[in-house]
């Protein structure tokens, strides 16, 4: 299993003087946890978003295990509800008016010839597994604004591996917590992201904590990604 | 309706919305002009209708309802739009990232997020509807039983000399909307809180 992208993406700004142009290409590894390094503006969540199909690079292309998701010389491009990429928002974007274990269930779609019962059931089934792994089942009937910063990524993560994803993205992960409890997760969410072992994209502008998370980094700067050689082949296409 | 506006939000039709905009701005007298060009004996929609055994729309009840239908939709149209702007993009690709359709992410996500601008939209146009008079005296005109609606109850008491009536119309109304009004500042309180 791995992930696989090359992205040339150009976007007209009418902020900057000459177009915004990232160039990317970069593999992940089944069980490897990729870190994107850059400061804010520099493409990082640009990168994810291409991945996941929230964003449409002009030419590149993206394979995850043996699926292509994403190529602009054959044209295909799936639409993000079929791609199964897990993406871990900034702001956890829990839908709010939703209890936890709603939005747990909330990406547990009705596979074919499954009754509404059988259905019902494993989707419970599974959210029981993953809020128990993540020490949130007592949460089950609590609103997001009614827990913590910290619970909150929690059942952002829960809800993201019961949808079960062939890869994570994770978009600034422990911004919105304090230095304190993002110490005693990170380690533990490590864990859990190994133990769940597919290819993870972690992106963030704290070199600290990059450098604790991930098994490899590659820094990125105003678009372009620079990285240790063997790496990265030469940029996408010309511009 | 909100589905509708949702579409046409994703599509950003100008024109469309230009077109389904005009009744707010329109005197109505000028709305109902058109609509009984619209739904007339010879007009295009009238014909529509006649072919599938409607006949006469014009000046009967189902009149008095398309008037108000064209009249309030702006104000709910508008409202609905303004509220699904103000969803936060993210969590309808979250929803897509997980894997749900369009149509779950509408039911579970957007109408509730929605919920309290949408509820707003509903008492607002429901009001003007009720206060619908320009529109509703030209397409359905003003047959007591049949046609007549409150403010033309009130409108032809008033000018007959019949105080008595126009009051009970006028306090039925008056009710109605500060209930709709009521209605309206608390759910707009339950969107900011």
């Amino acid at each position: 299993m791995s992930l696989e992208a090359t992205l040339y993406l150009r976007l007209a700004s009418p902020d900057f003087y000459r177009p915004f142009v990232l160039e990317a290409q970069f593999s992940v590894a089944q069980g490897e946890i990729l870190g994107l390094l850059g400061p804010s503006g520099s493409g990082k969540s640009m990168t994810l978003k291409c991945i996941a199909g929230i964003v449409r690079p002009e030419r590149g292309h993206v394979r995850l295990n043996d699926r292509v998701l994403f190529d602009s010389g054959q044209k295909i491009d799936l639409p993000s509800r079929e791609r199964r990429v897990g993406y871990l928002f900034q702001s956890y974007a829990l839908f709010p008016h939703m209890s936890v274990i709603r939005n747990v269930a909330s990406g547990i779609g009705r596979s074919e010839g499954e009754s509404y019962r059988e259905w019902r059931q494993r989707a419970d089934r599974c959210c029981r597994q993953y809020m128990e792994m993540l020490h949130i089942e007592q949460l089950a009937s609590r609103y997001p604004r009614q827990i913590s910063g910290g619970q909150q990524q929690r059942v952002a993560l829960a809800r993201l591996f019961a949808s079960q994803p062939e890869a994570i993205l994770l978009d600034e992960p422990f911004s919105a917590l304090d230095a304190e409890l993002k110490d005693a997760i990170g380690d533990e969410l490590k864990r859990t992201l190994l133990s769940y072992g597919c290819p993870v994209i972690f992106v963030s502008h704290n070199a600290e904590e990059v450098s604790r998370f991930c098994s490899r980094t590659i820094r990125i700067r105003e678009g372009r990604l620079e990285s240790p050689g063997e790496l990265l082949a030469p940029a996408v296409e010309e511009r | 309706m909100a589905r509708l506006c949702y579409t046409m939000k994703g599509r950003g039709a100008t024109i469309v919305e230009t077109i389904l905009t005009l009744p707010l701005v329109l005197p109505p007298t000028v709305l109902g002009f058109f609509l009984l060009v619209l739904f007339g004996r010879n007009g295009p929609l009238g014909v529509l209708l006649a072919r599938m055994g409607l006949r006469g729309v014009i000046f009967s009840w189902q009149a008095t309802v398309i008037a108000a239908t064209v009249v309030s939709f702006p104000l709910m149209y508008r409202s609905a739009r303004g509220a699904f702007r103000q969803i936060d993009q993210e969590l309808l690709w979250a929803g897509r990232t997980l894997g749900m359709s369009e149509w779950k992410i509408f039911v579970h996500v957007m109408i509730p997020e929605a919920w309290p601008g949408l509820m707003a939209g509903l008492a607002l146009s429901f009001s003007r509807s009720l206060g619908e008079f320009g529109a509703t005296l030209m397409i359905a005109g003003n047959i007591p039983g049949k046609t007549q609606t409150m403010p033309m109850a009130i409108y032809f008491a008033t000018a007959g000399g019949d105080m008595r009536t126009a009051w009970i119309w006028v306090g039925i109304i008056v009710a109605i909307s500060c209930i709709s009004l009521a209605l309206t500042t608390h759910f707009d309180a339950g969107r900011k809180g």
